[in-house]
Formats: structure tokens, sequence, C-alpha cells
């Protein structure tokens, strides 16, 4: 019994760090949202393979930094968070206007809107551990008129 | 086998949406298994029957604690009953749990969870005068006392979330929540986290969820005996055919062919 209850304390915390990261995307604020995760954090932006896999400090910070480099009105909406064990699984619409070339996809200047799968693992101490992040890559391209 | 309804006080009513009781007399001779689309309602349950066992998209077999709390479900669950039945819960109105008591909902959803560990000693009034009640209009009084000491502790206040999850309840989810959001002259940012925290999920996401719910209720007030689908579906604010089968399978986990014969099977074998 005992056990059940600080397990599910724990599931509270991880929750609300998964939010603090959300606010702090949609904030465009990079080293708050890295802030959040172990030194040793990695991430994986699963639709671009092993491209898409790297250090969550420097890698991820990057690829975040140009998500709203070339899309300055980026947002996030969280849809629903669920726990299982140490994994958070946040479903959440991301929405931008291109204003620039974005990995190899020119700027028309269009909007996407897109469902994401973030996929947050925990270490003991509550820091995210790793990211994945999944898409539908061939709807956000088309959408970018590509 | 007993199951009522009953109505909050005008107090309550922006909170709650109903009491209810579920009892059985007799001990089931076999285990009862109920299964139910997402509803779009958070709830308290009390239970003074056998223990149950919950299945959803997340647990595959969870016993419930004896008083427990749920948030939003986001898909369809079973209840596992077998033995002596007996609870009491109340209903709440999307955003009137987190008003009421101040919590955030996005921690409960799909999830029972224990009420001790979330309420603590504010519980200790209620639990025991229910189990020792003699009647369901007894024990519906007790938590009808439970809120109104609640409410004049809290004295929330019914903001422009309750306003738009109680709105997106009233039309049955068929809004359009960019718009609403216009209308309401609410800061987009502002107003999904709100929601999130009070509703558990966000508005877009709510709104489809009581969608789907609503047409299940619509599907079981009908039998699950339908003539035209296509009414229905555009009854229900869906574009296409194709638009409402994504969105059903997604919310019930079945198909709307394999949802309605599976409940024609059960209403048969109910009624026979």
């Amino acid at each position: 019994m005992q056990t059940t209850t600080q397990e599910s304390v724990s599931d509270l915390t991880r929750k609300g760090a998964c939010l603090a990261f959300f606010t702090a995307y949609d904030d465009l604020d990079t080293a708050r949202m890295i802030g959040l995760a172990a030194p040793d954090a990695t991430v994986h932006f699963l639709p671009l393979g092993d491209d898409g896999k790297g250090a969550f400090w420097e890698f991820g910070k990057a690829v975040w930094d140009l998500l709203i480099d070339c899309f300055p009105d980026i947002s996030n909406s969280v849809d629903k968070l669920t726990t299982d064990g140490s994994t958070v699984t946040a479903n959440v619409t991301i929405g931008g206007t291109q204003v620039r070339e974005f990995m190899g996809i020119a700027s028309k200047g269009c909007r996407f809107n897109s469902d994401h799968v973030f996929v947050f693992q925990f270490n003991e101490a509550d820091q995210i551990q790793h990211l994945t992040i999944n898409w539908n890559h061939a709807g956000f391209v088309k959408q970018l008129g590509s | 086998m007993f199951y009522r309804k009953f109505n909050p006080s005008a107090h309550l009513t922006p909170f709650v949406a109903c009491y209810f009781v579920w009892e059985s007399q007799d001990i089931a001779p076999k285990p009862l298994r109920i299964e139910s689309p997402p509803s779009g309602y958070a709830s308290m349950v009390f239970n003074f029957g056998d223990a149950y066992q919950v299945e959803n998209s997340k647990h595959e077999s969870l016993m419930t604690p004896a008083m427990f709390l749920t948030g939003q479900a986001t898909q369809s669950y079973s209840l596992n009953l077998s033995g002596r039945i007996g609870m009491v819960g109340i209903v709440f109105k999307p955003a009137g749990m987190s008003s009421l008591f101040g919590l955030p909902m996005y921690e409960f959803t799909d999830e029972r969870v224990d009420l001790t560990d979330v309420l603590g000693k504010s519980l200790t009034n209620v639990q025991g005068p229910i189990l020792e009640a003699g009647n369901p209009v007894e024990r519906v009084q007790l938590l009808e006392q439970f809120l109104l000491r609640q409410l004049a502790k809290k004295n929330p206040s019914f903001d422009r979330t309750d306003y738009t999850a109680n709105l997106i309840v009233e039309r049955k989810g068929v809004v359009n929540v960019s718009e609403l959001m216009d209308d309401l002259y609410v800061c987009r940012r502002q107003f999904e986290r709100q929601f999130l925290q009070k509703v558990g999920i966000s508005p877009k996401y709510y709104a489809r969820v009581r969608r789907v719910g609503h047409l299940c209720a619509q599907l079981a007030s009908q039998r699950w005996q339908i003539n035209d689908w296509h009414e229905l579906i555009y009854q229900c604010g869906y574009y296409d055919q194709s638009h409402f089968i994504r969105e059903f399978t997604q919310f019930t986990g079945k198909r709307p062919s394999l949802y309605v014969k599976d409940n024609q099977e059960l209403t048969r074998f109910l009624d026979t």
C-alpha cells in the first residue's frame, strides 16, 4: 500500500516536469527546456532515423533552437499526459508558420499543425533521462508545401 | 439491481452533474463486465460492496480502492464486478472537481487514485457514515453535506474554464474551440493551460471525448438499432464517415460495427 502511494507521488512530479517542458517550449526558452533533463540525457526525433538521435543538452537544444528560428510563432497544446512507471507520454499538438528553410524544406510561408507524441523517461531524481518524439513527418512536409 | 441518479442542490449545480447509487442486495451468480465509453465527467466513488476491477488503456486489471477519484477517461474502460455491488458516487462537471478541491486534474486522467492519498483527513467524516447508512438517500445526503462543507471552505468561483467546459458538454462536443476562445476574449495559452489544469485534457481533445461519449449514449438510447447512420454522424458533428470511424475507433478501441454488434449481443443476453 505504501509503495503505491510513493509511486503515485512520483508520477505527480514527473507530469509536472513535462508540463514545465512544454511551457518553456511555448516561451521559446530552450535553456529552460534542457534544464529539466539530466546532463547525460538523450533524445531521439524518431522520423529522422539515426540522424535524429543525440544528446539532449546539445543535439536536442540545437534542433529546438532551429525549429524556433524557422517557425518563430511555434506553439504547443498539451492534449493529455499519461504515466506508466517511469515513463510519461504526452500527446501534444504543435503548430507554427515557416519563415526560413528547415532541414532542407524551403520556406513557402506555410503553417503546420501536427499531432506529436513525446515519450519522456525519467531517472530516480525525476530528471528527463531520455525523450522520444514522433510525428507524421510526411504530413508535416506536405503542410509546408513541399 | 438498483441504479439511480440524484440531482445536487442549487448551490452545487455549477460544479456537480449528479450523484449516483448502484446497489444489488443479492450476490451476483456470475461476474458482470460493464464496458463504458469515455463520458467526459470526473467522479469520486465510495465502494461499500465487494471490491472490483477496472481495465483501461493503462491498466490490464486494476483493483479499485474503497474510495477513489477518477479523472477524464480518454478511452473506453471496463468494470469487472463480482459478488455484492454497492457504491455511491459524485459525478462532477468537467472542471467541477478542480474548482471545489483545487486539484490539478491532468494528474488523474485515466487513473483511479485512492481518495485518502489525495484528500487525507477531510474524508474521515464521510467514509464511516456512508458504510453505516441505512439507505441510498442517506448516503447521497452524506455526499451532499461533504460537498457543501467543501463549498463553504473553498468558496470557489465559477470561472471561464468552468463556463467553457460546461458549454462543451451542453453542445455535446460540437463546438469550434478556436472560435469559442475568440468569443471569450481569452489568451489561447493561458486558457489551454487552465483547462488542462481544471479538466485534465486540452479543450479540443475534451470536445472530441465529449462528442464520442454523446454518440455512444445515443447508440445506447436507441438500443444499438440505428436506422440512419448518416444522420447520426452528421448530428454528432463529424465531417464524414471516415472521420467518424477514425475518431470512434481511437476513443473506444473498436470499429463502430463491432461496438454495435457486441452491445446488441449483450442486450439480447440481458433480455433473455
